[in-house]
């Protein structure tokens, strides 16, 4: 298990924004329950300029891990990430 | 000078003023993120916007005043490509009910374009209407992707559909008109704008349609769709910003405007002002909000009077003037639309135009 600062497990913070409704929505989870080809696709896209938007009403994700973010409009995020927020989809408080 | 900055500094650095700089700091790092946003952004849209430009999809029979509507089955994909017809225009209905909610919808925000503003579809030129219903699963939004508008059917638990609120159609399409005229920039404060444009015209057609007047409407945007999971009546207020569910964050004021960098720059949040600078305008107006309130906000957008990347007070001087051309600089609409802009603190009294420009 790989673990952040303080020994803590790491986590990865996803937030979705936007859509119709505007509601700003959030959930963690343990950055070891990603598969590795999710986390290579975060991974990736750390640090990049936030994706611009691509039309009124998208949602917008923004995924936090190590400490950096990515910002990708709902119809820029890779197939590889579809399972994930597929996971994700109940968990958003 | 911010521009300069832009280039050598991280924007990570902006986004931690952001969070935990002073008032002053925030404000200074939001108006730097705004200008190197602002380069990228108008490029990035209008790549965007020319591959995906407003036309007509179909060519709509019977001349200027004729609606045509195909509504798609997005068979539960996201992906955009689904094309199984459900219903074309003049068929009889269908048995899938979403599917005859847009058609009904898409007939009734037509119906508002055409009789109350001349104005045939989307491109005014007759573009055929199209919608796609059950997009994706689950699916808790609906959007309009440049060409046609998407219909989720909901979770379940916070939504339940969006084809049953006409508000919802209305504000889809009227993206489409927002895209085909101002090109309004969907980040910050232009992006606001163009999210309240769509509120406005959406809570129009429903009126309209309702024969409801300014002070009888509910002014509700996204009545009767909240699932289980929301406690509230509808998703926004145009009459009461920040009061429609429990969780409701938007401002009525410039006091309470929100620096964000989620949502593209609080672009559903920050609407709550101009969509309450329109309620005011129209109820101190009176009678039906769509014509005069609405005649003037339209006026702006056929007339190209503000920039893509106009913010609120540019667009709050444009209606001013607007409504002055329409009705005059001492009209009641002027002063309701003075009033309502400096209600909300989008415009001091030095910030409004001089009578004699409104007078021109």
């Amino acid at each position: 298990m790989k673990e952040g600062v303080g020994g803590e497990e790491e986590q990865l913070d996803v937030e979705r924004s936007g859509g119709f409704a505007g509601r700003t929505l959030r959930v963690s989870i343990p950055a070891s329950a990603l598969e590795p080809r999710e986390r290579t696709a975060i991974e990736q896209r750390l640090g990049r300029p936030p994706s611009p938007p691509t039309g009124p009403d998208r949602f917008v994700y923004r995924f936090r891990l190590h400490g950096r973010e990515a910002v990708v409009q709902e119809d820029m995020v890779p197939a590889e990430l579809q399972p994930l927020l597929d996971r994700l989809s109940h968990s958003w408080s | 000078m911010h521009g300069c900055i832009c280039s050598i500094v991280p924007p990570s650095i902006f986004e931690r003023v952001l969070r935990t700089g002073t008032p002053e700091e925030r404000n200074s790092a939001m108006d730097t993120l705004s200008i190197d946003h602002s380069i990228r952004l108008v490029r990035a849209q209008n790549a965007a916007l020319a591959a995906q430009p407003v036309r007509r999809a179909v060519a709509a029979p019977g001349g200027r005043g004729v609606v045509h509507r195909t509504i798609y089955d997005a068979l539960h994909r996201n992906d955009q490509q689904a094309t199984r017809l459900l219903r074309d225009e003049g068929d009889p209905p269908c048995p899938d009910e979403a599917a005859n909610q847009a058609y009904d919808a898409l007939g009734d925000t037509y119906r508002f374009y055409w009789d109350v503003l001349t104005r045939d579809s989307i491109d005014d030129a007759g573009m055929s209407l199209l919608g796609e219903v059950h997009f994706g699963r689950s699916y808790d939004n609906a959007f309009w992707d440049g060409r046609r508008m998407m219909f989720g059917d909901g979770s379940g638990t916070m939504f339940t559909g969006f084809t049953s609120a006409i508000e919802v159609v209305g504000h889809e399409l009227t993206h489409g008109v927002t895209q085909a005229t101002l090109n309004l920039l969907y980040t910050g404060q232009s992006g606001a704008l163009n999210e309240s444009i769509s509120d406005v015209f959406g809570c129009l057609v429903k009126q309209y349609k309702l024969g409801q007047t300014a002070d009888q409407a509910t002014w509700l945007i996204g009545e009767g769709i909240l699932g289980p999971a929301m406690r509230g009546v509808a998703l926004r207020s145009m009459k009461a910003p920040g009061t429609a569910y429990e969780g409701d964050d938007q401002p009525a004021t410039m006091s309470g405007f929100v620096n964000t960098t989620s949502d593209n720059g609080g672009v559903h949040v920050n609407s709550g002002i101009p969509n309450h600078a329109f309620y005011l305008a129209a109820t101190a107006i009176g009678g039906n909000a769509w014509e005069r309130a609405g005649r003037i906000w339209y006026q702006v957008m056929t007339l190209r009077a503000v920039p893509p990347d106009a913010q609120f007070h540019t667009f709050a001087q444009a209606t001013l003037i607007a409504a002055a051309a329409l009705y005059g600089a001492s009209s009641v609409e002027a002063k309701a639309v003075a009033d309502a802009w400096g209600e909300v603190g989008v415009l001091t009294a030095t910030q409004m135009p001089a009578a004699a420009a409104l007078a021109r």
